[in-house]
Protein backbone atom coordinates (compact mmCIF):
# COMPACT_ATOMS: atom_id res chain seq x y z
CA UNK A 1 0.00 0.00 0.00
CA UNK A 2 1.33 3.33 -0.61
CA UNK A 3 1.97 6.21 1.49
CA UNK A 4 0.72 9.37 0.53
CA UNK A 5 2.47 12.48 2.67
CA UNK A 6 0.00 14.90 4.04
CA UNK A 7 2.24 17.49 2.35
CA UNK A 8 2.60 15.84 -1.02
CA UNK A 9 -1.43 15.80 -1.07
CA UNK A 10 -1.44 19.57 -0.20
CA UNK A 11 1.02 20.84 -3.05
CA UNK A 12 -0.96 18.35 -5.47
CA UNK A 13 -4.28 20.00 -3.89
CA UNK A 14 -2.95 23.65 -4.15
CA UNK A 15 -1.47 23.37 -7.57
CA UNK A 16 -4.47 21.30 -9.06
CA UNK A 17 -6.97 23.96 -7.93
CA UNK A 18 -5.34 27.51 -8.89
CA UNK A 19 -4.08 25.65 -12.14
CA UNK A 20 -7.82 24.52 -12.80
CA UNK A 21 -9.54 27.62 -11.93
CA UNK A 22 -6.60 30.00 -14.19
CA UNK A 23 -7.54 27.89 -16.74
CA UNK A 24 -10.87 28.03 -16.59
CA UNK A 25 -11.21 31.65 -16.08
CA UNK A 26 -8.60 32.16 -19.11
CA UNK A 27 -10.36 29.72 -21.43
CA UNK A 28 -14.25 30.53 -20.76
CA UNK A 29 -14.65 34.08 -22.12
CA UNK A 30 -18.29 36.09 -22.60
CA UNK A 31 -19.73 34.14 -25.26
CA UNK A 32 -19.68 30.87 -24.49
CA UNK A 33 -23.92 30.96 -22.75
CA UNK A 34 -23.98 28.81 -19.84
CA UNK A 35 -20.44 28.41 -19.28
CA UNK A 36 -20.22 32.13 -19.25
CA UNK A 37 -22.90 33.01 -17.02
CA UNK A 38 -21.06 29.88 -14.44
CA UNK A 39 -17.89 31.55 -14.90
CA UNK A 40 -19.29 35.51 -14.29
CA UNK A 41 -21.30 33.76 -11.00
CA UNK A 42 -18.30 31.99 -9.64
CA UNK A 43 -15.52 35.33 -10.55
CA UNK A 44 -13.48 32.89 -12.95
CA UNK A 45 -11.81 35.68 -14.35
CA UNK A 46 -10.98 38.37 -11.71
CA UNK A 47 -9.53 35.11 -9.87
CA UNK A 48 -7.76 34.14 -12.98
CA UNK A 49 -6.55 37.49 -13.12
CA UNK A 50 -5.49 37.60 -9.34
CA UNK A 51 -3.52 34.66 -9.93
CA UNK A 52 -1.36 35.74 -12.45
CA UNK A 53 -0.15 38.84 -11.30
CA UNK A 54 0.71 36.94 -7.90
CA UNK A 55 3.07 34.91 -10.44
CA UNK A 56 4.14 37.83 -11.91
CA UNK A 57 5.07 39.80 -8.56
CA UNK A 58 6.81 35.89 -7.19
CA UNK A 59 8.91 35.89 -10.50
CA UNK A 60 9.66 39.49 -9.81
CA UNK A 61 10.48 39.04 -6.03
CA UNK A 62 12.64 35.49 -7.13
CA UNK A 63 14.57 37.45 -9.84
CA UNK A 64 15.63 39.68 -7.13
CA UNK A 65 16.51 36.86 -4.65
CA UNK A 66 18.17 35.24 -7.40
CA UNK A 67 20.49 38.05 -7.86
CA UNK A 68 21.21 38.99 -4.15
CA UNK A 69 21.94 35.14 -3.92
CA UNK A 70 24.55 35.59 -6.91
CA UNK A 71 26.16 38.49 -5.65
CA UNK A 72 26.27 36.75 -2.02
CA UNK A 73 28.13 34.16 -3.60
CA UNK A 74 30.58 35.82 -5.22
CA UNK A 75 31.46 38.32 -1.88
CA UNK A 76 31.85 35.38 -0.20
CA UNK A 77 34.18 33.77 -2.93
CA UNK A 78 36.20 36.96 -2.86
CA UNK A 79 36.29 37.25 0.98
CA UNK A 80 37.87 33.80 1.23
CA UNK A 81 40.23 34.31 -1.82
CA UNK A 82 38.76 30.61 -3.23
CA UNK A 83 39.87 29.41 -6.28
CA UNK A 84 38.34 31.61 -9.58
CA UNK A 85 37.66 34.72 -6.45
CA UNK A 86 39.47 37.51 -9.16
CA UNK A 87 36.30 36.15 -11.75
CA UNK A 88 34.04 36.64 -8.65
CA UNK A 89 35.62 40.42 -8.11
CA UNK A 90 35.15 40.61 -11.94
CA UNK A 91 31.53 40.13 -11.87
CA UNK A 92 30.82 42.44 -8.91
CA UNK A 93 33.08 45.36 -9.99
CA UNK A 94 31.21 44.81 -13.33
CA UNK A 95 27.72 44.71 -11.36
CA UNK A 96 28.35 48.00 -9.16
CA UNK A 97 29.63 50.05 -12.03
CA UNK A 98 26.86 49.10 -14.76
CA UNK A 99 24.57 50.71 -11.81
CA UNK A 100 26.74 53.41 -11.23
CA UNK A 101 27.43 54.19 -14.92
CA UNK A 102 23.41 53.58 -15.43
CA UNK A 103 22.00 56.24 -13.03
CA UNK A 104 25.29 58.62 -13.25
CA UNK A 105 25.83 58.22 -17.40
CA UNK A 106 23.43 56.55 -19.12
CA UNK A 107 25.04 57.72 -22.67
CA UNK A 108 27.62 55.19 -21.64
CA UNK A 109 25.67 52.91 -20.73
CA UNK A 110 24.24 53.09 -23.83
CA UNK A 111 27.42 53.08 -25.68
CA UNK A 112 29.10 50.61 -23.94
CA UNK A 113 26.17 48.06 -24.65
CA UNK A 114 25.59 49.31 -27.96
CA UNK A 115 29.65 49.23 -29.36
CA UNK A 116 30.96 46.90 -27.25
CA UNK A 117 28.64 43.93 -26.11
CA UNK A 118 26.34 44.20 -29.60
CA UNK A 119 29.45 43.91 -31.84
CA UNK A 120 31.07 41.12 -29.67
CA UNK A 121 27.77 39.08 -30.10
CA UNK A 122 27.46 39.86 -33.68
CA UNK A 123 31.40 38.05 -33.78
CA UNK A 124 30.28 35.04 -32.58
CA UNK A 125 27.15 34.78 -34.63
CA UNK A 126 29.29 34.49 -37.41
CA UNK A 127 31.49 32.04 -36.10
CA UNK A 128 28.05 30.04 -35.18
CA UNK A 129 27.69 30.01 -38.60
CA UNK A 130 31.54 28.84 -39.49
CA UNK A 131 31.59 26.19 -36.00
CA UNK A 132 28.12 24.50 -37.51
CA UNK A 133 29.60 24.08 -40.75
CA UNK A 134 32.97 22.86 -39.59
CA UNK A 135 30.72 20.87 -36.53
CA UNK A 136 28.94 18.88 -39.33
CA UNK A 137 31.80 17.63 -41.69
CA UNK A 138 33.79 16.63 -38.46
CA UNK A 139 30.95 15.14 -37.22
CA UNK A 140 30.10 13.13 -40.81
CA UNK A 141 34.16 11.99 -41.19
CA UNK A 142 34.23 10.76 -37.25
CA UNK A 143 30.54 8.89 -37.64
CA UNK A 144 28.94 8.73 -41.39
CA UNK A 145 25.26 8.77 -41.63
CA UNK A 146 23.10 9.46 -44.81
CA UNK A 147 21.13 11.91 -42.80
CA UNK A 148 24.33 13.91 -41.57
CA UNK A 149 25.81 13.99 -45.32
CA UNK A 150 22.07 15.07 -46.59
CA UNK A 151 22.12 17.84 -43.53
CA UNK A 152 25.59 18.76 -44.76
CA UNK A 153 24.54 19.52 -48.47
CA UNK A 154 21.20 21.29 -47.61
CA UNK A 155 23.56 24.28 -45.43
CA UNK A 156 26.20 23.74 -48.62
CA UNK A 157 23.07 24.69 -50.89
CA UNK A 158 21.60 27.67 -48.65
CA UNK A 159 24.58 29.29 -48.32
CA UNK A 160 25.87 28.92 -52.18
CA UNK A 161 22.64 29.90 -53.03
CA UNK A 162 22.87 33.09 -50.98
CA UNK A 163 26.17 34.24 -52.74
CA UNK A 164 24.95 37.05 -54.80
CA UNK A 165 26.56 36.19 -58.26
CA UNK A 166 23.96 36.35 -61.49
CA UNK A 167 25.47 32.33 -62.22
CA UNK A 168 24.16 30.85 -59.16
CA UNK A 169 20.50 31.98 -59.53
CA UNK A 170 19.99 28.03 -60.49
CA UNK A 171 20.86 27.26 -56.68
CA UNK A 172 19.53 30.20 -55.57
CA UNK A 173 16.34 29.26 -57.36
CA UNK A 174 16.92 25.21 -55.52
CA UNK A 175 17.30 26.53 -52.45
CA UNK A 176 14.02 28.88 -52.28
CA UNK A 177 12.66 25.18 -53.08
CA UNK A 178 14.36 23.69 -50.44
CA UNK A 179 13.44 26.18 -47.83
CA UNK A 180 9.84 26.62 -49.15
CA UNK A 181 8.74 23.27 -49.55
CA UNK A 182 10.63 20.26 -47.52
CA UNK A 183 11.95 22.79 -44.60
CA UNK A 184 8.78 24.41 -44.01
CA UNK A 185 6.88 21.16 -43.58
CA UNK A 186 9.54 19.55 -41.89
CA UNK A 187 9.26 22.82 -39.30
CA UNK A 188 5.52 22.61 -39.58
CA UNK A 189 5.67 18.89 -38.50
CA UNK A 190 8.33 19.49 -35.28
CA UNK A 191 6.44 22.32 -34.22
CA UNK A 192 2.98 20.15 -34.32
CA UNK A 193 4.60 17.23 -32.31
CA UNK A 194 6.22 19.94 -29.66
CA UNK A 195 2.49 21.15 -29.36
CA UNK A 196 1.02 17.89 -28.71
CA UNK A 197 4.28 17.35 -26.00
CA UNK A 198 3.33 20.62 -24.33
CA UNK A 199 -0.19 19.78 -23.91
CA UNK A 200 0.22 16.76 -22.41
CA UNK A 201 2.74 17.64 -20.11
CA UNK A 202 1.05 20.89 -19.22
CA UNK A 203 -2.28 19.02 -18.14
CA UNK A 204 -0.04 16.16 -16.55
CA UNK A 205 1.37 19.46 -14.59
CA UNK A 206 -1.92 20.75 -13.79
CA UNK A 207 -3.43 17.22 -12.56
CA UNK A 208 -0.77 17.14 -10.06
CA UNK A 209 1.11 14.08 -11.48
CA UNK A 210 4.50 15.97 -11.83
CA UNK A 211 6.76 15.23 -9.09
CA UNK A 212 8.64 18.19 -8.68
CA UNK A 213 6.14 19.46 -6.27
CA UNK A 214 5.33 16.66 -3.99
CA UNK A 215 8.91 15.38 -2.95
CA UNK B 1 -9.80 34.37 -28.59
CA UNK B 2 -13.10 33.80 -30.72
CA UNK B 3 -15.57 31.81 -28.95
CA UNK B 4 -15.36 28.71 -31.94
CA UNK B 5 -11.38 28.98 -31.06
CA UNK B 6 -12.19 28.89 -27.33
CA UNK B 7 -14.75 25.61 -27.81
CA UNK B 8 -12.17 24.03 -29.78
CA UNK B 9 -9.33 24.45 -26.72
CA UNK B 10 -11.64 23.54 -24.46
CA UNK B 11 -12.56 20.06 -26.12
CA UNK B 12 -8.95 19.20 -26.75
CA UNK B 13 -8.12 19.99 -23.21
CA UNK B 14 -11.01 17.32 -22.57
CA UNK B 15 -9.72 14.86 -24.52
CA UNK B 16 -6.50 15.35 -23.19
CA UNK B 17 -7.75 14.69 -20.09
CA UNK B 18 -10.02 11.82 -20.76
CA UNK B 19 -7.09 10.05 -22.33
CA UNK B 20 -4.94 10.85 -19.55
CA UNK B 21 -7.62 9.38 -17.27
CA UNK B 22 -8.43 6.16 -19.34
CA UNK B 23 -5.37 5.41 -20.79
CA UNK B 24 -3.00 4.34 -18.09
CA UNK B 25 -5.52 1.68 -16.90
CA UNK B 26 -5.64 0.10 -20.53
CA UNK B 27 -1.78 -0.06 -20.42
CA UNK B 28 -1.81 -1.55 -17.12
CA UNK B 29 -3.53 -4.10 -18.56
CA UNK B 30 -2.07 -5.00 -21.75
CA UNK B 31 1.81 -3.86 -20.84
CA UNK B 32 3.59 -6.98 -21.92
CA UNK B 33 2.06 -6.17 -25.20
CA UNK B 34 2.78 -2.69 -25.90
CA UNK B 35 6.64 -1.99 -26.25
CA UNK B 36 7.94 1.18 -26.98
CA UNK B 37 10.74 2.77 -28.72
CA UNK B 38 13.16 4.68 -26.55
CA UNK B 39 15.42 7.63 -28.12
CA UNK B 40 18.66 6.87 -29.00
CA UNK B 41 20.00 9.45 -27.03
CA UNK B 42 18.72 8.91 -24.06
CA UNK B 43 20.40 5.70 -23.93
CA UNK B 44 23.57 6.92 -24.46
CA UNK B 45 22.88 9.05 -21.80
CA UNK B 46 22.67 6.10 -19.61
CA UNK B 47 25.51 5.05 -21.07
CA UNK B 48 27.50 8.14 -20.43
CA UNK B 49 26.56 8.39 -16.72
CA UNK B 50 28.03 4.94 -16.06
CA UNK B 51 31.30 6.05 -18.08
CA UNK B 52 31.06 9.52 -16.00
CA UNK B 53 31.30 7.97 -12.60
CA UNK B 54 33.81 5.52 -14.00
CA UNK B 55 36.18 8.02 -15.21
CA UNK B 56 35.91 10.64 -12.45
CA UNK B 57 34.83 13.49 -14.87
CA UNK B 58 31.12 15.40 -13.62
CA UNK B 59 28.29 15.60 -15.76
CA UNK B 60 26.73 19.04 -16.72
CA UNK B 61 23.34 19.71 -17.65
CA UNK B 62 22.53 23.11 -18.99
CA UNK B 63 19.27 25.21 -18.82
CA UNK B 64 20.24 27.57 -21.29
CA UNK B 65 17.70 30.46 -21.21
CA UNK B 66 15.12 28.50 -19.94
CA UNK B 67 12.79 30.52 -17.77
CA UNK B 68 9.93 29.01 -15.16
CA UNK B 69 7.59 31.97 -16.19
CA UNK B 70 5.81 33.07 -19.54
CA UNK B 71 5.62 30.04 -22.00
CA UNK B 72 8.56 28.25 -20.61
CA UNK B 73 6.98 26.73 -17.76
CA UNK B 74 6.13 23.18 -19.25
CA UNK B 75 9.74 23.48 -21.10
CA UNK B 76 11.42 24.73 -18.09
CA UNK B 77 10.08 21.64 -15.50
CA UNK B 78 10.01 18.85 -18.50
CA UNK B 79 13.78 19.49 -18.60
CA UNK B 80 14.17 19.35 -14.85
CA UNK B 81 12.83 16.22 -14.33
CA UNK B 82 14.93 15.10 -17.08
CA UNK B 83 18.05 16.46 -15.07
CA UNK B 84 16.56 14.84 -12.31
CA UNK B 85 16.55 11.80 -13.80
CA UNK B 86 20.26 11.67 -15.34
CA UNK B 87 21.76 13.03 -11.81
CA UNK B 88 20.33 9.87 -10.06
CA UNK B 89 21.97 8.11 -12.25
CA UNK B 90 25.62 9.46 -11.60
CA UNK B 91 24.65 9.80 -7.94
CA UNK B 92 26.30 6.54 -7.30
CA UNK B 93 29.85 8.56 -8.50
CA UNK B 94 32.13 10.78 -5.86
CA UNK B 95 31.96 13.48 -8.28
CA UNK B 96 29.37 16.88 -7.84
CA UNK B 97 27.42 17.31 -11.00
CA UNK B 98 27.68 21.00 -12.57
CA UNK B 99 24.37 22.85 -13.85
CA UNK B 100 24.52 26.05 -15.74
CA UNK B 101 21.63 28.39 -16.75
CA UNK B 102 21.40 32.10 -17.47
CA UNK B 103 18.21 32.98 -15.84
CA UNK B 104 18.30 33.67 -11.84
CA UNK B 105 14.50 32.09 -11.16
CA UNK B 106 16.08 28.86 -13.12
CA UNK B 107 18.70 28.93 -10.78
CA UNK B 108 16.28 27.40 -8.18
CA UNK B 109 14.80 25.05 -10.18
CA UNK B 110 18.22 23.76 -11.18
CA UNK B 111 19.21 23.54 -7.21
CA UNK B 112 15.84 22.00 -6.85
CA UNK B 113 17.03 18.77 -9.28
CA UNK B 114 20.02 18.39 -8.08
CA UNK B 115 18.67 18.48 -4.16
CA UNK B 116 16.09 15.91 -4.90
CA UNK B 117 18.22 13.70 -7.12
CA UNK B 118 20.87 13.36 -4.30
CA UNK B 119 18.86 12.93 -1.12
CA UNK B 120 16.67 10.32 -3.00
CA UNK B 121 20.00 8.47 -3.26
CA UNK B 122 21.28 9.51 0.00
CA UNK B 123 24.16 11.08 -1.48
CA UNK B 124 23.87 14.59 0.71
CA UNK B 125 27.27 15.55 0.54
CA UNK B 126 26.49 15.65 -2.89
CA UNK B 127 24.66 18.65 -3.30
CA UNK B 128 26.57 21.91 -3.67
CA UNK B 129 24.97 25.03 -4.52
CA UNK B 130 27.80 26.30 -5.53
CA UNK B 131 27.64 23.64 -8.44
CA UNK B 132 24.74 25.45 -10.33
CA UNK B 133 26.54 28.34 -12.30
CA UNK B 134 24.66 31.26 -13.39
CA UNK B 135 25.97 32.38 -17.26
CA UNK B 136 24.47 35.20 -18.73
CA UNK B 137 22.85 35.22 -22.09
CA UNK B 138 23.25 38.18 -23.34
CA UNK B 139 20.63 39.65 -25.78
CA UNK B 140 21.33 37.20 -28.65
CA UNK B 141 21.91 34.30 -26.14
CA UNK B 142 25.44 33.96 -27.44
CA UNK B 143 26.93 35.07 -24.06
CA UNK B 144 25.49 31.89 -22.66
CA UNK B 145 27.18 29.92 -25.23
CA UNK B 146 30.61 31.44 -24.67
CA UNK B 147 30.10 30.84 -21.14
CA UNK B 148 29.72 27.41 -21.62
CA UNK B 149 32.70 26.87 -23.90
CA UNK B 150 34.72 28.07 -21.05
CA UNK B 151 33.36 25.49 -18.45
CA UNK B 152 34.00 22.26 -20.11
CA UNK B 153 37.73 22.24 -20.20
CA UNK B 154 37.67 23.99 -16.46
CA UNK B 155 35.40 21.42 -15.22
CA UNK B 156 36.46 18.40 -17.02
CA UNK B 157 33.33 17.64 -18.38
CA UNK B 158 32.38 14.39 -19.30
CA UNK B 159 28.94 14.80 -20.52
CA UNK B 160 26.94 18.00 -21.42
CA UNK B 161 23.27 17.83 -21.54
CA UNK B 162 21.68 20.61 -22.90
CA UNK B 163 18.02 21.54 -22.97
CA UNK B 164 15.66 24.26 -22.86
CA UNK B 165 15.82 27.11 -25.31
CA UNK B 166 19.17 27.55 -27.25
CA UNK B 167 19.44 28.11 -30.78
CA UNK B 168 21.79 28.05 -33.38
CA UNK B 169 24.48 28.55 -30.47
CA UNK B 170 24.25 25.47 -29.95
CA UNK B 171 26.81 24.45 -32.35
CA UNK B 172 29.29 26.94 -30.68
CA UNK B 173 29.10 24.59 -27.55
CA UNK B 174 29.20 20.93 -29.35
CA UNK B 175 32.52 22.26 -31.18
CA UNK B 176 33.96 23.37 -27.90
CA UNK B 177 32.97 20.24 -26.17
CA UNK B 178 33.94 17.74 -28.45
CA UNK B 179 37.37 19.38 -28.50
CA UNK B 180 37.42 18.36 -25.04
CA UNK B 181 36.60 15.39 -25.14
CA UNK B 182 32.95 16.64 -23.70
CA UNK B 183 29.79 14.54 -25.11
CA UNK B 184 26.84 16.24 -25.85
CA UNK B 185 23.18 15.32 -25.51
CA UNK B 186 21.15 18.13 -27.14
CA UNK B 187 16.86 18.74 -25.30
CA UNK B 188 16.75 22.34 -27.11
CA UNK B 189 13.31 22.68 -28.16
CA UNK B 190 13.98 25.53 -30.35
CA UNK B 191 14.20 24.48 -34.13
CA UNK B 192 17.53 26.29 -34.87
CA UNK B 193 19.20 24.60 -31.78
CA UNK B 194 17.74 21.56 -33.22
CA UNK B 195 19.10 21.94 -36.56
CA UNK B 196 22.70 22.77 -35.23
CA UNK B 197 22.56 20.06 -32.59
CA UNK B 198 21.43 17.52 -35.80
CA UNK B 199 25.00 18.45 -37.17
CA UNK B 200 26.95 18.91 -34.27
CA UNK B 201 25.75 17.06 -31.44
CA UNK B 202 26.28 13.70 -30.56
CA UNK B 203 23.25 12.71 -29.12
CA UNK B 204 19.19 14.44 -30.08
CA UNK B 205 16.24 14.38 -28.10
CA UNK B 206 13.89 15.94 -30.94
CA UNK B 207 10.89 17.89 -31.03
CA UNK B 208 8.21 15.87 -28.38
CA UNK B 209 11.12 14.03 -27.17
CA UNK B 210 12.74 16.50 -24.66
CA UNK B 211 9.28 17.24 -22.98
CA UNK B 212 8.24 13.24 -22.81
CA UNK B 213 11.74 12.18 -21.80
CA UNK B 214 11.49 11.21 -18.41
CA UNK B 215 8.50 9.07 -19.32
CA UNK B 216 11.05 6.74 -21.48
CA UNK B 217 13.43 6.25 -18.43
CA UNK B 218 10.74 5.88 -15.51
CA UNK B 219 8.58 2.54 -15.01
CA UNK B 220 5.44 3.90 -13.79
CA UNK B 221 2.54 2.98 -16.02
CA UNK B 222 1.25 6.59 -15.42
CA UNK B 223 4.46 8.06 -17.16
CA UNK B 224 4.53 5.25 -19.52
CA UNK B 225 0.73 6.02 -20.71
CA UNK B 226 1.87 9.49 -21.17
CA UNK B 227 3.58 8.41 -23.95
CA UNK B 228 0.67 6.08 -25.69
CA UNK B 229 -1.44 9.15 -25.21
CA UNK B 230 0.68 11.67 -27.39
CA UNK B 231 0.60 8.78 -29.49
CA UNK B 232 -2.97 8.76 -29.75
CA UNK B 233 -2.79 12.37 -29.99
CA UNK B 234 -0.76 12.24 -32.83
CA UNK B 235 -2.67 9.64 -35.11
CA UNK B 236 -5.67 11.93 -34.02
CA UNK B 237 -4.25 15.13 -35.36
CA UNK B 238 -3.32 13.34 -39.17
CA UNK B 239 -6.46 12.04 -39.30
CA UNK B 240 -7.98 15.54 -38.95
CA UNK B 241 -5.24 17.10 -41.28
CA UNK B 242 -6.21 14.05 -43.87
CA UNK B 243 -10.47 14.85 -43.85
CA UNK B 244 -9.34 18.88 -43.99
CA UNK B 245 -7.37 17.84 -47.06
CA UNK B 246 -9.81 15.32 -48.73
CA UNK B 247 -12.82 17.93 -47.99
CA UNK B 248 -10.34 20.91 -49.76
CA UNK B 249 -10.12 18.58 -52.52
CA UNK B 250 -13.77 17.82 -53.01
CA UNK B 251 -14.41 21.40 -52.72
Amino acid sequence: VRRVRFGAALASGIVLAIGSLTLLGLLVGPDLGVFSTLADVLALRQLSALFLRLAVVTAAVAVLVGFINLLLVHASRVARRQAGSPYSAVLLVTFIGAIVVRIGAPQVYTLLLEDVQVPIETALAILVLVTLVLGAYRLLLRRFSWSRALFLAAVLVVLVGALPFAALAPVRAFSDLLVAIPATAGTRGILLGIALATLVAGVRILIGQDRSYRE
Amino acid sequence: MSSIEQTLAILCLLVVLVLIGVVPGIVQRYRRRLTLRTPAALDALRGYAAESIEEGRPLHAGFAQTTPYDAGTVRTLAHAELTYQTLSQVSAGAEKPVLTTSDVVTLAVAQDSVRRAMMDRHRPELIDSRAVIWLPAGPAGLAYAAGLTAVSPVMRLHTSLIGGQMGAEMSLVADAAQQHRTAVVAASDDLAGQAAAFASADHLLLGEEAYLAQCFAADRPSLFALIVVQDLLRYGLIAVILIAVFLRILG
